[in-house]
């Protein structure tokens, strides 16, 4: 378990001397199975800060609304950062989204997120609980105790995670923790499946869509000033919220995030329709690997994907 | 007095099936894994055992609607206005509050001008309700006038009870909806009537009441207060809160043409995000998240209340429960009232 004390010691001194403007991390949410960003400015309310098995939201998207609102970051942020939150501050500065002196990344090696639906309605319906992750387990102690196995319980966005220790960070809480992805059981299986149950497969799921845009806005990545799909002069997509402009969408934020996407699966989290993106986000990035011996969010001075050519790219499509 | 009916599964899904001979089926159904609340063909897909994670406003308000077709032909423009909805709909599992939410989308499509496919489709349907014998924690609806078990603005309430469902029917829409199968009904007992009435008393005590009253009287003097930062500071606009809502009714007109043809389109729209209130010279009355969640509040807790004067949230907590990043009324409520 990450030292919470640690982190908001780290917290408040950085605020106390002046060196970030704000720390942005999780609090305790309304319910013991959520969590909830918090912007802080002030070093007497750091005791806010928490890190437990739901702080699933990529604190990296709050800067774009930062960006957003205020045109440009007002100061500089102390992030706390899981890895994929961290690959997310490093792919933005490898686009000049933002720039290595805009942010003091906090990191913490992150053990893996719970997601709460594959606790039980049962274990939900407890009026509070502690979990905790120790090994192989993970430990719900309410008014009843139930013990889970890992494999169970987590997001399989954290299953399946390579980098839970920030490849990059000012101050790392703890000790860092080595990926041990699992086999990407979901994603062989479609990739087996003949073209036509794919294609049923992703009707089926963009047809549930309803079109929030909560994975748009919960992804760090999707930071863009002037969004295709604001666009209504050409307009790409239509607001009807139907299969074949649901897919559209889906298509163009796709392609707009391959070779950018963290994989984080903040915006699946964010999905109140169960739509399964990160299928469709690992796919993409397991091909960019394959073609172009590629990862975003390792390294702040890479060249993006799209920016980069080298002689040896594939081009077998390029007729 | 009004007179409870007993119901085995078998009549349950005799009911069901000969609604959907009547009427257009909408309810609970499973699509891949998560329940949602959609016209059904097979009345063997109903599922009511979890609540859905939409609201059934969309049966009345499609989240799409095709308001107009137009094309060119030579040189005259042909137009074609949709058909007025003819079939009338039954909504099967509906919950008292979301009951409760159609009567306060009701004031603002019958308002003139009248939205004669909203009206429609609301004078012709039928509402089989379902009672809440285990209201999910977000759910407040005891706060704001209703109740699990309420019947008001339904057609019939149907309750779970052991062995199968006890029916009232609640107007004589709904009486006559239940004769269809009478012979396979038979009256409720004592017994029944006495586990009704605990499974009520057991969901009403399930639930915690909050002093909305003074919550709205609490709002008049807090526009500026910091706790709309605090929230707005995590939001992240995407407006699950309103899509989800049951009460929430904005849209926007679009046209969606091509070379020669098009259709004119009411799609869904919400409060939550900046281009709801972009104005043509780029000006932005509601620039920033602040600006928006204080507005979604506001308006359900304080404008719809001068407008109509009722309050504009039926307590079902879905705002809460969908939520990214935890913004819960609830929460929102018993802290402003606190203060
Ligand atoms: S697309 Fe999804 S997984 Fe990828 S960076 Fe964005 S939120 Fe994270
Ligand atoms: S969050 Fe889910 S429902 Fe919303 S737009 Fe994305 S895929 Fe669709
Ligand atoms: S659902 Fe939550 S994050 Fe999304 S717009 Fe509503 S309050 Fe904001
Ligand atoms: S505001 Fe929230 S609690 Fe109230 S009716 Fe809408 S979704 Fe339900
Ligand atoms: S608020 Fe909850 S308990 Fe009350 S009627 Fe709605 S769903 Fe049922």
């Amino acid at each position: 378990m990450i030292d919470e004390g640690r982190m908001r010691e780290v917290a408040r001194d950085l605020l106390a001397s002046g060196e970030v403007d704000c720390v942005i991390g999780y609090a305790r949410g309304s319910v013991w199975y959520r969590a909830r960003p918090v912007a802080i400015s002030d070093p007497d309310k750091v005791d806010m800060l928490i890190f437990n098995p739901f702080c699933m939201q990529n604190l990296a998207t709050w800067l774009k609304f930062e960006m957003k609102e205020n045109g440009g970051l007002q100061g500089k942020y102390g992030v706390v950062a899981k890895g994929c939150t961290a690959r997310a501050l490093i792919q933005m500065m490898q686009e000049n989204g933002i720039s290595t002196d805009d942010v003091y990344t906090i990191g913490v090696p992150c053990p893996g997120m719970v997601d709460p639906r594959k606790l039980g309605d049962d274990v939900l319906a407890m009026e509070d609980a502690r979990v905790t992750l120790a090994g192989e387990r993970v430990v719900v102690e309410g008014e009843r105790r139930k013990v889970f196995s890992r494999d169970d319980v987590l997001h399989e966005t954290c299953l399946l995670c390579r980098y839970p220790t920030p490849p990059l960070y000012d101050v790392l809480i703890g000790e860092g923790i080595e990926g041990r992805p699992a086999e990407d059981k979901n994603l062989a299986h479609l990739e087996s499946l003949p073209a036509e149950e794919r294609a049923k497969y992703w009707e089926d799921a963009f047809s549930r869509c309803i079109r929030c845009y909560a994975c748009r806005n919960a992804c760090p990545l999707c930071y863009c000033d002037g969004c295709a799909l604001e666009c209504l002069d050409p307009q790409w997509v239509y607001r009807s919220v139907e299969v074949s402009e649901n897919t559209l969408y889906h298509l163009i934020r796709a392609y707009h995030l391959t070779g950018r996407c963290v994989e984080c699966g903040s915006c699946e989290f964010s999905c109140p329709a169960d739509v399964p993106l990160m299928e469709l986000n690992r796919k993409m990035a397991r091909d960019v690997e394959r073609m172009f011996n590629y990862v975003p969010g390792m390294d702040p001075k890479a060249k993006p994907l799209l920016g980069a050519y080298d002689p040896r790219d594939p081009e077998g499509f390029i007729l | 007095m009004a007179e409870w009916w007993f119901m085995e599964p078998d009549a349950f899904h005799a009911f069901i099936r000969e609604l959907g001979e009547r009427f257009m089926l909408y309810a609970p159904a499973r699509r891949d894994g998560i329940v949602t609340f959609t016209f059904v063909e097979n009345h063997e897909d109903v599922e009511l055992s979890k609540r859905p994670f939409t609201s059934p406003k969309a049966a009345f308000l499609p989240q799409t609607e095709v308001l107009l077709k137009f094309s060119l032909r030579g040189e005259r423009v042909h137009l074609s206005p949709a058909q007025r909805p003819e079939s009338p709909i039954a909504v099967v599992g509906i919950r008292p509050c979301e009951a409760g939410a159609l009567k306060l989308l009701d004031p603002v499509f019958s308002s003139p001008p009248e939205d004669v496919h909203y009206t429609l489709r609301r004078e012709n349907a039928l509402l089989v309700g379902f009672a809440c014998t285990s209201p999910e924690r977000w759910c407040f609806c005891t706060s704001l006038g209703s109740s699990p078990f309420d019947e008001d603005g339904l057609d019939v309430l149907l309750v779970e009870v052991s062995g199968g469902y006890c029916a009232l029917a609640v107007t004589e829409r709904g009486r006559r909806a239940l004769e269809v199968v009478r012979d396979m009904l038979r009256k409720a007992d004592e017994a029944l009537l006495g586990e009704i009435e605990e499974r009520r008393r057991q969901a009403e005590r399930a639930m915690k009441t909050l002093d909305v009253e003074r919550f709205i009287a609490r709002l008049e003097d807090m526009g500026d207060d910091p706790i709309w930062e605090e929230i707005a500071a995590r939001c992240i606009g995407c407006g699950i809160c309103t899509y989800l809502c049951p009460t929430c009714y904005c849209f926007d007109i679009q046209d969606e043409a091509g070379l020669t043809s098009g259709r004119r389109v009411r799609v869904w729209d919400s409060c939550m995000y900046p281009e709801y209130t972009l104005e043509a010279s780029g000006h932005n009355p509601r620039p920033k998240r602040v600006h928006r969640v204080k507005n979604r509040i506001y308006h359900k807790f304080r404008w719809y209340v001068d407008l109509f004067g009722l309050v504009g949230c039926v307590g079902c907590g879905r705002c809460a429960e969908h939520c990214p990043v935890n913004v819960d009324i609830k929460e929102i409520i018993s802290e402003v009232v606190r203060r």
